[in-house]
């Protein structure tokens, strides 16, 4: 059966370790029957696995996605050249414009024959085109790195109008790394040419989809990427200073990825006729530190190291939290102890037991100290000890045990001791009735009991006290109604837990249970 | 125990103990315990070996620094090019110029394998020198044949009437009909030196500004303030071919700490440690055309490091990239994409090291974890396995019993 085969897996388990070192067993581990277990407890057990559990997520997530860190270095790139990508269209047909570069070294080049294509478009073909590239970017850069296969390149014109008013220019040119200028003007302001653009034709109302400075990311969103001007005068002068940062983006378990970032000012100058050069200028100089993204994570060793000291660190503090509360809440509620034999009784181990063990696990109350004796803590709202005890009541013997407790349970909250005989029916509501002792404890009206106390130790002292003969003191009660002293750890008193029967059990009728603490 | 305030204690004792006898301790249990250690000795030895290590921190600030100076030392060895025909010449934004470096420079003459010619400087002209000068007699002041003459008047040797005609603006083109040439034999030192090489090293002291440093053939001189290279030795093709292939063997820009030598040490240690340093280093460089112009341009960052003891070095880093171009072609050319160039500035042969200054300083601070890192990791990690494991233990202790109370 599965009963003799986990049986079989219990004495396997113990077989694989030699017998003598079960001396090295670092975890004590105490017989149920030692601890004592409460329902407060148990759900306390359960918030503390939830709170172990939502820290835990923290790191989990780290360990997942980790999270961005930035680094700084001088650039140590030493290539001479480097991509600049530009995808925008001039609300101008194309013949009369030209786009040239002049750079630091004093080279100019004439980008209007080659290393830019130049299509014809309108302009509100350059807006829908936008639109769509746009769409396209809205997935994350790390998606880019996941999914990049091949170099992209910039779409070709698909629809060509019969008569262009104006031109897209684009394409990937090489430059050299240097400052440079590159700008779009019209012929006849700017350079020498022998045509001369008429002025009423003139407009620099410009869209630009793409500009970008290395290797072409069609996902990577620029500043100056989707951004449009709308010229309002035939000699206006536009111009944008770009600072260009090389930028390395590192993704965990993907290759780097290389590319410029770049920040823009832009300035819009209108002038008059000969008093400057109209035009569109990028005007980009290089910074010479480089920008490197690492997306880091923490390794799984760390990650187990952190939830074992989560779950480790949450338990214990919550165990001496909950120990103190109820060492507090003794104090303050006077003097009655529980025998808790148990130095390690974590709430959690407690509530544990109450999860995966079985019911008889949860039937131990606690015990109450009267006198040097012990009584068992009614619970009717338990049906163990109701079914369990009740039967105890009819005792004989238990009517000796009474007088024991009177002289030490004056509880400052009682008033007004009665001492009556065990066998006085309740006539009083207000005082406590003893007569209930030998009925069950399920009829006792809830409404008689007052006032409630956490430990619900009044109760029974109130019972007790009720039942009490007329007995003088403890020490002349007889020996056998004692019961032995009680394995209090830090006496070292090693006796044994008694066995016997317990006292009269006095049902309390408490409004239900006794709250636990 | 005794009563009063110990008794008290007594009550916060928050490890209390089992008895023995109540304790059950089991093959299990101890197996858990056995390898709960293991763990802990584990993670604690990860956590310390994480405590001696020492990381680099980067960080950025402004450099507000006020009358530094940089000092740029390099080694550069022109295979082609001979000893008397390299000057190197510094110019920055502010106007200040120096010309033909010649007292922190050092020029070593090279044979044409790139071996070093023994006891050779460029000076070495000057036992000769004297030797002439004594044939002459102790009074003897030459003429300077219309080239403008030094402070004493006189122009005693070949390369102070080379100088006086440079000062002058006039090129020295025909050696020949100079008499303290001719006894030098300086035509003839011209033609043994024509197949040699040069290495220039030393420090040149700049400006923190935009500046230039320039290794040209020829001496350069300014006349109505534009400089002018003499170029007509190096043009005139007496036979050898020289341009201007180099070897960069070290370029970098230092700072007043690296004069001191021990500073120096532990900055370099460091630059190794990080991977920065010299992007330049062993970089060469081969032409065949004597018209050749080789451009670098440089983005010198200030850079500063604190070692664990606290203390502060400066230094600095650069960032380079290089062109090159062939100035017979031309005023115009095509890139390498193929696209139409026309060049602005007319080159001169040479290499040109043009450096500017960026404003951000770069901190790389050392740093460690400290010792109360280690001990809260410690305890964290020894408390988290033990509870853990104790759960567990129990876990499977309560399993146990419940399955056998069952059968």
């Amino acid at each position: 059966m599965a009963t003799e085969e986990e049986t079989s897996l219990m004495e396997k388990l113990d077989s694989v370790v030699p017998a003598p070192l079960a001396q090295f067993d670092a975890f004590p581990k105490i017989p149920s029957t030692y601890k004592s277990r409460s329902e407060s407890r148990g759900f306390m057990t359960v918030f503390v696995c939830l709170l172990a559990f939502l820290l835990m997520l923290n790191d989990i997530g780290e360990f997942i996605w980790g999270w961005p860190d930035y680094e700084f270095n001088v650039d140590k790139d030493t290539s001479s050249f480097m991509n600049i990508n530009v995808d925008l269209v001039v609300n101008m047909p194309c013949r009369y414009i030209s786009v040239d570069l002049r750079d630091a070294i004093g080279d100019r080049l004439f980008l209007s024959g080659s290393g830019l294509r130049r299509d014809g478009r309108t302009l509100s073909h350059a807006f829908c085109d936008s639109g769509h590239s746009a769409i396209s970017e809205i997935r994350g850069l790390f998606d880019t790195l996941l999914r990049r296969t091949s170099r992209a390149e910039i779409a070709p014109t698909y629809s060509h109008p019969p008569h262009p008013s104006a031109c897209r220019v684009y394409g990937t040119i090489e430059v050299k790394k240097v400052t440079a200028n590159l700008h779009i003007t019209t012929l006849g302001h700017g350079y020498a040419s022998r045509e001369h653009v008429n002025h009423n034709l003139m407009n620099l109302s410009h869209v630009i989809t793409e500009f970008s400075f290395g290797p072409f990311f069609p996902e990577i969103a620029q500043p100056l990427d989707y951004s449009f001007e709308l010229a309002t005068d035939p000699f206006i002068a536009y111009q944008y200073f770009l600072h260009v940062v090389p930028t390395t983006y590192i993704a965990p378990r993907s290759d780097p990825l290389h590319t410029h970032q770049y920040s823009v000012t832009h300035y819009t100058r209108v002038m008059e006729h000969n008093q400057g050069t109209p035009g569109i200028f990028f005007k980009f100089d290089l910074d010479p530190m480089s920008l490197t993204i690492h997306q880091r994570t923490t390794t799984f060793t760390q990650l187990l190291i952190r939830c074992v000291g989560v779950i480790g660190g949450v338990f214990v503090c919550m165990s001496y939290a909950i120990r103190i509360t109820s060492h507090a809440v003794k104090v303050v509620t006077g003097g009655e102890d529980e025998v808790i034999a148990v130095a390690s009784s974590s709430g959690a181990k407690a509530g544990l037991r109450s999860k995966w063990g079985g019911g008889e696990l949860r039937s131990r109350g606690k015990m109450i100290r009267q006198g040097s004796g012990w009584t068992m803590e009614s619970n009717p709202g338990s049906p163990a000890l109701g079914g369990g005890y009740g039967s105890y009541a009819n005792t004989p013997l238990s009517q000796t045990f009474s007088p024991a407790a009177s002289p030490y349970l004056s509880s400052p909250s009682f008033s007004s001791p009665s001492f009556s005989s065990p066998v006085i029916p309740s006539s009083n509501p207000g005082s406590p009735n003893p007569s209930a002792s030998f009925s069950p404890p399920s009829s006792r009206p809830s409404s008689l009991y007052h006032p409630r106390t956490p430990g619900g130790s009044l109760s029974s002292i109130a019972f007790s006290n009720a039942a009490a003969m007329s007995s003088p003191s403890i020490p002349g009660t007889p020996a056998f109604s004692n019961f032995p002293p009680t394995p209090n750890p830090a006496t070292g008193n090693g006796a044994g837990f008694p066995t016997g029967p317990p006292p009269r059990r006095v049902p309390s009728d408490g409004a239900g249970a006794k709250k636990d603490d | 125990m005794a009563k009063g305030f110990m008794a008290g204690l007594k009550g916060v004792d928050a490890f209390g103990k089992t008895t023995e006898d109540v304790k059950v301790k089991t093959r299990t249990g101890a197996f858990l315990t056995l390898v709960s250690a293991a763990i802990i000795l584990s993670f604690t030895l990860m956590e310390f070996i994480d405590y001696r290590t020492v990381y680099t921190d980067t960080s950025l600030i402004v450099d507000r620094s006020r009358g530094e100076k940089l000092s740029m030392r390099m080694n550069i060895t022109f295979p082609r090019v001979p000893c008397y025909l390299v000057s190197v010449d510094v110019m920055d934004i502010s106007g200040e110029t120096q010309r033909d470096i010649s007292h922190s420079i050092r020029k070593n003459r090279l044979d044409s394998s790139g071996v070093q010619i023994r006891g050779s400087r460029l000076t070495g002209l000057k036992n000769e020198i004297e030797k002439n000068s004594e044939d002459k007699g102790p009074d003897f002041c030459g003429s300077c044949y219309g080239g403008k003459p030094p402070e004493s008047g006189c122009c005693n040797t070949c390369e102070e009437v080379r100088t006086a005609y440079v000062q002058k603006g006039w090129s020295f083109s025909n050696p020949d009909s100079i008499e303290q040439c001719k006894s030098e034999g300086w035509k003839d030192k011209l033609e043994e030196q024509a197949n040699e090489g040069c290495s220039v090293s030393g420090r040149v002291r700049v400006n923190k500004v935009v500046g230039n440093i320039h290794l040209s053939p020829g001496r350069s001189f300014q006349s109505s303030s534009r400089d002018i290279y003499e170029l007509v030795p190096y043009l005139r093709e007496d036979g050898a071919r020289h341009d201007f292939s180099h070897t960069i063997h070290e370029l970098a820009f230092e700072s007043d700490d690296d004069y001191n030598y021990r500073k120096a040490r532990v900055t370099a240690e460091m630059k190794k440690r990080l991977g920065v340093g010299n992007p330049l280093a062993n970089l060469t460089m081969t032409t065949r055309k004597p018209q050749y112009m080789y451009q670098y341009f440089l983005k010198v960052v200030s850079t500063q490091f604190r070692t664990l003891d606290g203390q502060l070095y400066k230094t600095n880093q650069y960032s380079v990239t290089h062109f090159e171009r062939d100035i017979a072609e031309g005023g115009q050319g095509e890139t390498p994409q193929g696209v139409l160039a026309m060049h602005g500035m007319y080159g001169t042969p040479g290499v040109f090291f043009n450096f500017e200054i960026s404003p951000i300083l770069v901190v790389h601070t050392d740093t460690r974890q400290s010792f109360a890192h280690f001990i809260t990791s410690t305890c964290a990690i020894v408390g988290g396995v033990l509870t853990v494991a104790q759960l567990f233990d129990g876990v499977v202790f309560a399993t146990a019993r419940a399955l056998k109370k069952k059968t």
